[in-house]
């Protein structure tokens, strides 16, 4: 597994319930590691540790910490760099949407031995989109509805976001944008500093 | 808005340039701008081109010697470069095609390798391009390897600084933080291999083994650091000093070869080693005997040989009644006579 995966875990377990927390995971899960490197790659099977492990001191469900991981991936700001590398995905939330399907050739662009689910999306007219995502690594499609949350917000759009988990690495996401110009949004600038 | 300039405008061809090129212009036969895509007006700065003069405008700077209409026609097809007449002085490059029967000349440009500059500079956004510009792609491919980028150069220097601490544990004694007998090796390999000369000095305390029996191994180890440091504010900084066991201290002089000086210093490290210690509200005293041997007695110098021959001298400092210093003197016939030992 790739280590930007174990240390987005990591971080957002240190950024939203502190060291100590992460620090109990690690315990918990028996981890091999106290911290994750995201340049480097571990064991497969470490992924779901952590998860369990989260799960199980934060006394959660899997996929609701794999939803808060999602929105702070966007909205944190030790994040900021991957909110701003989304926000080229397009010039407002619908556009984003629709350049979904684009994202796993634009994370390659960016770490090229990232293994990214396959993404389909569809637009089904009414402001209904559906978001199909398959991939190889389960609870990925609870992690989106989390990034698509925190993205319409960041668009400054109203959007309800439902998941379908249709077998365990095959998710759906039904999107229904209720206004696009609810609120300001976050700023962006294609420069950055700008 | 042509129209004043330009009456034989072609009106289709006007409406095509503004959707599918928003940086061009047209040029017409007297060289006035009739037409500006809208990205190259927003960043020209007071508002749209149109009606200016080309070349009051735009400097052609390749290709060289020619400028204004003249040069445009001389580069069809090919690359130009143009430079902005006023502040902040843009680049831009592109290329150029001549429409003979309205007699335009139109030019699509682009910011070339300037790109990042000029997004920042202007504030442009992803609709200031057209759709099938990858630009958009290329600013989010700098962005993302500089990301990319900045998690390897912490990554780097994390284990850089990982190293460098190993390579400092690796060569320390932990107690006392002076070398350790790894360290010593290596610097009188070096020393050695550099052909330079120096002074090894081996340093056994007295009376250590009762202080640890009285008072415990906590107020040893106590009296070592406080040796430890004795030892280290009466040689230079310059100078390797070890600790190779229990109460066996290593120091390396470099560059030093005066059996006399060395003495010297050895005696008054002494008196500053039997000054009394106080160890939890007791008094420990120590002392020590050294002996030591220098690298200019020896034809071909040897870490063994040499760290042997300074042990025989510590040890007849120590049947010569401990608390002195003896040099090593090694004789051609193969035995030894000591200076300042028992004659």
């Amino acid at each position: 597994m790739h280590g930007l995966i174990n240390r987005s875990i990591q971080c957002f377990i240190r950024d939203a319930y502190g060291v100590s927390a992460w620090q109990d995971v690690v315990r918990h899960a028996d981890l091999p590691v106290s911290e994750f490197e995201a340049m480097l790659h571990y064991d497969d099977g470490l992924t779901e540790k952590i998860l369990m492990g989260c799960a199980k001191v934060l006394t959660r469900d899997v996929e609701d910490v794999l939803e808060d991981l999602g929105t702070h991936l966007v909205s944190h700001p030790t994040t900021e760099p991957l909110r701003r590398l989304l926000r080229f995905g397009g010039f407002d939330f619908v556009d984003f949407l629709l350049s979904l399907d684009e994202l796993p050739d634009r994370a390659r662009l960016a770490v090229a031995d990232l293994e990214m689910p396959m993404l389909s999306v569809r637009d089904c007219g009414a402001g209904a989109y559906t978001l199909q995502i398959r991939g190889a690594i389960p609870g990925f499609g609870a992690v989106f509805v989390g990034i698509l949350r925190a993205m319409a917000d960041d668009y400054g759009a109203l959007a309800v976001i439902e998941r379908r988990a249709l077998d365990d690495r095959f998710d759906a996401l039904d999107v229904r944008l209720l206004d696009a110009g609810f609120a300001d949004g976050r700023s962006f600038d294609l420069a950055r500093g700008a | 808005m042509n129209v004043a300039v330009s009456p034989a405008f072609d009106v289709v061809s006007v409406n095509l340039l503004q959707t599918l090129l928003p940086l061009h212009i047209v040029v017409s036969d007297g060289g006035f701008i009739t037409q500006a895509g809208a990205t190259l007006s927003k960043i020209s700065g007071d508002g749209s081109l149109v009606g200016e003069l080309f070349d009051d405008v735009f400097e052609v700077i390749k290709p060289a010697g020619l400028q204004g209409r003249r040069a445009l026609l001389a580069t069809v097809g090919s690359a130009v470069h143009l430079r902005f007449k006023k502040p902040p002085y843009t680049r831009l490059k592109g290329v150029v095609a001549v429409d003979h029967r309205e007699g335009l000349t139109v030019l699509t440009l682009s910011f070339g390798i300037g790109v990042v500059d000029a997004v920042q500079r202007f504030g442009l956004t992803s609709r200031d391009f057209a759709p099938n510009d990858p630009t958009i792609e290329m600013l989010y491919v700098v962005e993302a390897k500089s990301a990319a980028m900045n998690e390897s150069r912490k990554l780097n220097d994390r284990l850089q600084h990982a190293k460098l601490s190993a390579e400092h544990d690796a060569q320390t004694d932990p107690l006392t933080g002076l070398h350790n007998r790894r360290a010593l090796i290596q610097v009188l390999e070096s020393a050695i291999s550099a052909a330079r000369k120096f002074t090894l000095i081996h340093m056994d305390l007295d009376y250590f083994k009762a202080v640890n029996d009285r008072l415990g191994h906590a107020a040893g180890d106590a009296v070592l650091s406080a040796a430890a440091g004795v030892m280290q504010s009466h040689f230079r900084g310059s100078d390797c000093i070890a600790r190779t066991g229990g109460d066996e201290f290593v120091a390396v002089m470099m560059d030093t070869t005066d059996g006399n000086a060395v003495k010297k210093l050895c005696e008054r490290l002494i008196t500053a080693i039997e000054v009394p210690i106080e160890v939890d509200s007791n008094s420990a005293a120590i002392s020590g005997s050294i002996g030591f041997t220098c690298s200019a007695q020896y034809n071909v110098p040897q870490i063994g040989r040499m760290m042997n021959d300074a042990d025989h001298a510590l040890y007849a400092s120590k049947r010569g009644g401990r608390a002195r210093v003896t040099q090593f003197e090694g004789l051609s016939d193969g035995a030894t006579k000591m200076n300042g030992g028992p004659s």
